[in-house]
């Protein structure tokens, strides 16, 4: 497969899936395309919205359109990391003799939808968080392997505080992308009312399978990137630093941290992704600004004055691409 | 399939237009400001310019500058990124540009996509030519300059008087530059005469600007004037040096035809023990032998160019000379004799003697000597060559004179000075002393028409003032002169019109303003220039001027001045212009 026949499978396949997804969800289109990329990336994707805004019908439908199986963890404090990743169970074969063994839990599944993950306590958290890294779990000295792909949803609500578990930024670190789920407009809340309340409620096809998600993503690491592009999303990652020679003055002024070298890697490789999907074979900087906000916002740690002063990540990324943008010159200058 | 070759010849050569605008707009952004830099200069009268140069200060750096941009590399990486910005390409070529080599799976249809994206696009709207930021500043600054330099110069438009004056200043400064020019020009002018002809060069060019008052162009007027009559004497002096050194050195090489050196010679300047003796010795021959002739005196002398040689030994006669001879012999046998006892004499007695010895030994040969050059000199005065060079010598000498005294050598005076010079050439061919003597009077001849230009500048500073120096607007019998105190006196017939005469050489004649006789002859005492003019006095005209007005007004009011005569006197003092109290 040469090079235009490979972004055209990457194009049509994406396409066809997210075509799929929209038989169902309606509106959330940024939601989806980002789901998408995570999909395409090999990465995972933390979704943080109200309750009741698809985030599951999304996962579902998901699958359905890939053919791929599917699981959901309703996080709570009681929820043991066992719950996540299955346990040892004491077991008697045929012959009668007794052993331990493996009890897989939800984990082990190709798409899963980690619903509010923030009401988990650390430990469970942290045990979804090294499978989702390792794409491993390890249970008892054995260590089992998640079959590809495997991407995790998970949820959190911003609202209801209260005996949550912040993610660690740690934690934070391996998502993928942070996706923020809108409240639909009104009139997708009309079309979710008539879909959801009538006879015809609508269904996913599969039209692609985890083969095809394997290809796409080894289709995305062949897309190039030029040096300057490479260093205009470095300098947004570095900008976000505070302390770093190239920081924008809006992290100085409102951040502890900046991102961390998985953001530059998400950046990118979101950014070859947004390159095939526009039909191009390159990476371009409105790619790389185009992937900022979701892969960088939940990379970078605020400080007090920045709540003091009810600044969003969104918007300190935002000051940070025009800070960004604002260097990049023209080289002929004329 | 299409050629994936990428050619970006086209939107390289836009971009060297581009950079030879922006260029041109830094270079013109540049000259503006040095522009704005000397129209003020020229406002403030600190450096005058012309429109020419003013436009050239603007038009060089531009060019020069759009001259450099036009030339400057342009890479193909940079004009590839550079056309991604801007015609929205994303990045497409400056990655095909960079991986221009590479053989992944995407990089042939990249170059394919770039290749296509490009050949649909047109350097002219990729790299358009605007009148941007640069632009503006650049035609600010020139037309700041502009308006700077024509607002310094044009304010007189407003006055009609001032445009008057301006317009005279003008007429006078293309006058004095006209004078100044010769003496810039001139390859061996001195360094004070350059120096002075800058100075009036720059007069000049303030006058033309209008950027003086009456009073001080007055003032700076006499100052040049003075510093003009200066040089010119100094000229003059050293034409008459020149003169003495020709005059010198013919004589001198007419006594080494006759085998006397300057050596010897020196020995006829007599010091004071040697005139003593000499005295003595003419006293003992008696009353009757101390009668010299004076053939020699300081004035021959100095016409033989050897002002500097004591004449007494040229003027004894033979007669004298012969017993002078005598009478020195019979003293030296004596003071022989005596130191033949030298025994009976003190060691006082016996230094005298001998001091008296060699005095007189001395003496004798003097005598010999001044006997060789008495002949050959008088040889010398009665030939042809003496009385031709005594005569040219004697023309140039009244030239020079003229010069100093002010009035500049017509051209038909020194056509003649020429011509005179020519034919003493002509007589002295044969003689191997002509080119050292012509030489000499050659450059004394230059020097007077050095004189000549000097006293023009002189005369171009003074006259448009009406403060003419030496140039005499009187006709008539006893043409009067400029005398220490700068006036002139005579007695004459008046040249009452108000119309312009030509008078001598480059003079102009004008009436005498006032009140005279209609008819006949007077007495007059014309003086020529205010005091500030003479060589006594300093004192600054302007300060001067409201004085002399206060009192002529209160002259009025007390009705000591006729009635038909107040409108005149008050009108005079308003055209100097600074009277005011």
């Amino acid at each position: 497969m040469n090079g235009e026949q490979a972004a055209t499978y990457f194009r049509d396949t994406i396409k066809a899936i997210r075509a799929e997804i929209g038989q169902v969800i309606v509106g959330q289109d940024e939601v989806v395309e980002g789901v998408l990329v995570c999909l395409a990336a090999s990465g995972h994707a933390l979704l943080e919205g109200m309750p009741g805004l698809g985030k599951t019908l999304l996962v579902r439908t998901l699958s359905q359109a890939v053919d791929l199986p599917f699981s959901r963890i309703q996080f709570t404090p009681d929820m043991m990391p066992a719950d996540v990743t299955g346990t040892n169970v004491l077991a008697s074969d045929e012959a009668g003799a007794r052993r331990f063994e493996f009890r897989r839990g939800p984990v082990f599944t190709n798409l899963l939808l980690a619903d509010e993950i923030n009401r988990a306590t650390p430990k469970t958290q942290s045990a979804l968080l090294e499978a989702m890294q390792e794409r491993s779990v390890t249970v008892g000295g054995h260590r089992h392997q998640l079959s590809e792909p495997f991407l995790v949803m998970a949820t959190q609500n911003p609202v209801e505080q209260e005996g949550t578990y912040p993610l660690p930024e740690a934690q934070l670190d391996r998502f993928f992308f942070k996706l923020i789920v809108p409240f639909p407009t009104r009139d997708e809340l009309a079309r979710i009312v008539t879909t959801t309340t009538g006879t015809h409620s609508g269904e996913a096809k599969n039209v692609a399978t985890g083969e095809d998600v394997l290809k796409i993503r080894e289709i995305v690491r062949e897309v190039p990137v030029a040096e300057a592009v490479l260093q205009y999303g470095l300098s947004i990652v570095v900008g976000t630093h505070p302390t770093g020679e190239d920081a924008s003055p809006a992290a100085r002024k409102y951040c502890r941290y900046g991102a961390s070298p998985r953001g530059a890697q998400a950046l990118v490789t979101a950014g070859k992704i947004y390159a095939l999907l526009d039909g191009r074979y390159n990476v371009s900087k409105e790619d790389l600004k185009r992937a900022a906000k979701p892969a960088l916002r939940h990379r970078i740690i605020l400080n007090f004055e920045a709540e003091a002063d009810g600044v969003t990540p969104d918007q300190v990324v935002g000051e940070v691409l025009d800070h960004v943008e604002a260097g990049d010159k023209d080289p002929i200058g004329v | 399939m299409q050629d994936n070759k990428l050619d970006l010849r086209p939107f390289r050569r836009r971009v060297r237009v581009l950079r030879a605008w922006r260029g041109l707009a830094l270079g013109l952004l540049l000259g503006g400001v040095g522009g704005l830099v000397w129209a003020v200069l020229d406002v403030t009268g600190v450096w005058f310019t012309e429109w020419s140069w003013l436009g050239l200060v603007f038009a060089g750096p531009a060019v020069l500058c759009a001259l450099v941009a036009l030339l400057l590399p342009v890479s193909d990486d940079a004009v590839a990124r550079s056309i991604d910005r801007r015609a929205g390409l994303r990045d497409r070529l400056g990655t095909m540009i960079e991986r221009n080599e590479a053989h992944d799976s995407f990089d042939e249809a990249l170059r394919h996509d770039a290749t296509r994206h490009v050949s649909e696009l047109r350097a002219r709207s990729v790299f358009p030519v605007r009148v941007g930021r640069w632009q503006y500043i650049a035609a600010c600054a020139v037309a700041l300059a502009s308006l700077v330099f024509l607002l310094g110069n044009t304010w007189y438009v407003l006055s009609p008087e001032a445009s008057k004056a301006k317009a005279e200043m003008e007429k006078i400064a293309a006058q004095i530059e006209r004078v100044a020019k010769p003496v810039l020009d001139r390859k061996d002018a001195t360094e004070e005469e350059r120096d002075f002809a800058n100075q009036l060069d720059a007069f000049a060019k303030r006058l033309e600007k209008g950027r003086m008052t009456k009073e001080e162009a007055m003032q700076r007027a006499n100052e040049l004037a003075k510093q003009a009559q200066k040089l010119s004497e100094k000229r003059t002096e050293r034409a008459f040096e020149k003169m003495q050194t020709a005059r010198e050195q013919l004589t001198m090489a007419k006594l080494g035809e006759k085998g006397l050196k300057k050596d010897q010679l020196d020995k006829l300047n007599l010091d004071s023990s040697q005139k003593q003796l000499l005295d003595q010795l003419q006293k003992e021959l008696g009353p009757n032998q101390r009668q010299s002739d004076s053939k020699f005196n300081s004035e021959t002398m100095q016409e033989l160019g050897l002002q500097d040689m004591d004449p007494s030994l040229l003027n004894l006669t033979d007669e004298q000379r012969d017993m002078l001879r005598e009478m020195i012999q019979k003293k030296l046998n004596d003071i022989d004799k005596k130191l033949a006892n030298s025994q009976n004499l003190s060691e006082d007695e016996l230094r005298q003697l001998l001091d008296q010895k060699q005095a007189l030994q001395e003496m004798q040969e003097q005598l010999d000597i001044s006997e060789e050059a008495r002949k050959a000199l008088e040889e010398f005065m009665n030939s042809p060559e003496y009385k031709d060079i005594m005569k040219a010598v004697q023309e140039m000498r009244d030239a020079a004179q003229q010069v100093n005294d002010g009035k500049p050598l017509t051209e038909e005076q020194i056509k003649e000075l020429e011509q005179m010079i020519e034919e003493l050439a002509e007589l002295l061919k044969d003689s191997k002393y002509r080119d050292m003597v012509i030489e000499q009077l050659k450059a004394a001849l230059e020097m007077l028409k050095q004189g000549k230009a000097l006293a023009l500048c002189q005369g171009a500073c003074l006259s448009p003032f009406g403060l003419n120096l030496g140039i005499s607007p009187i006709r008539g019998f006893g043409q009067g002169g400029r005398s220490k105190d700068n006036f002139f006196a005579g007695y004459g017939g008046i040249n009452k019109s108000d119309q312009e005469e030509k008078g001598e050489g480059e003079t102009s004649l004008l009436g005498v303003r006032g009140q005279r006789r209609n008819e006949g002859e007077e007495w007059f005492i014309e003086v020529k220039a205010p005091s500030a003019m003479g060589d006594r006095t300093s004192v600054p005209y302007g300060k001067v001027l409201p004085q002399y007005k206060d009192a002529a007004e209160k002259s009025i009011e007390r009705q000591e001045i006729p009635k038909e005569h107040e409108k005149r006197v008050r009108e005079y003092f308003e055209s100097l212009g600074g009277g005011k109290n």
